[in-house]
């Protein structure tokens, strides 16, 4: 009954990374473990991964926290020629995006280069709504 | 809760100072570990303290520990004890700097210095 729709944006190229996971905060190592590995393979320096991990680690506690209770998280990790995105989202019955007012949120926004949170409405007219949280960190310039 | 976070209480010499380390990674699902233990040792505390959090050994630290880092300031600051806490690595310093924090809590590099008397509070 939690799992519903994916979120609506495109199913990625070949080269995204989706992950779903309990919307619980056990699972935080797991995602930042990921979101490092990606990073470092995608030839950012260590201090731009530690960054970025920590950037994923807000958002997703941020979302985790707003998640129907066993409910499923869906993150996805896309690179392209210019940047790493970040995008997560839970099923929630909150009706207000995150605060933007918290440690989290200014930890986030200082360490990506974009960021946003925003709720999409549910579909299927219930009080249930998608909470998401986008971020993007620019790959290291050629040098 | 977990094996992800080890937070343990010590009370150096017959001195006033109790260290609170920390070993391992502070995230949202581990914060109440250090949480609890900062709150006790605040409590049991002696002005002028210091009470030191030892946070030599956090391989990641997200905002939950800052929020916690603060609670235990303020509860110092109400009892005129020192709170220092020992934050040498980038992994830690990184989230203080970003919020402004590092400006606010008695940073130090080593648990030495923030057991030094001389290490007069910067704030």
């Amino acid at each position: 009954m939690t799992e519903t729709q994916p979120p609506t944006h495109e199913v990625g190229a070949q080269d995204d990374i989706e992950l779903r996971l309990g919307a619980n905060l056990v699972h935080l190592p797991v995602i930042r473990s990921v979101a490092a590995s990606i990073a470092m393979r995608a030839d950012f320096d260590l201090d731009a991964i530690a960054d970025l991990r920590l950037a994923v680690d807000e958002a997703c506690s941020t979302l985790i926290t707003r998640a129907e209770p066993g409910s499923t998280m869906v993150c996805r990790f896309t690179i392209d020629d210019a940047e790493l995105r970040f995008s997560g989202a839970v099923v929630s019955s909150a009706g207000e995006a995150p605060s933007t007012a918290s440690f989290g949120w200014r930890v986030l926004t200082t360490l990506a280069d974009s960021a946003s949170s925003w709720i999409e409405p549910g579909a299927h007219n219930g009080q249930r709504n998608w909470v998401h949280i986008e971020l993007a960190k620019r790959k290291p310039a050629f040098t | 809760m977990s094996d992800l976070l080890d937070v343990r209480t010590e009370s150096a010499g017959d001195t006033p100072t109790i260290v609170v380390a920390a070993v391992g990674e502070v995230d949202l699902g581990t914060v109440d570990t250090l949480r609890a233990e900062l709150h006790a040792a605040a409590g049991r505390a002696v002005p002028p303290g210091p009470l030191v959090a030892d946070l030599s050994d956090v391989s990641f630290f997200g905002s939950a520990g800052l929020t916690v880092l603060m609670s235990a300031h303020e509860e110092c600051a109400a009892r005129d004890i020192a709170f220092r806490v020992v934050a040498p690595s980038r992994t830690v310093l990184r989230p203080l700097q970003l919020t402004g924090l590092d400006e606010v809590l008695e940073l130090t590099a080593s648990r030495e210095e923030a057991l030094a008397t001389a290490s007069a509070s910067r704030s």
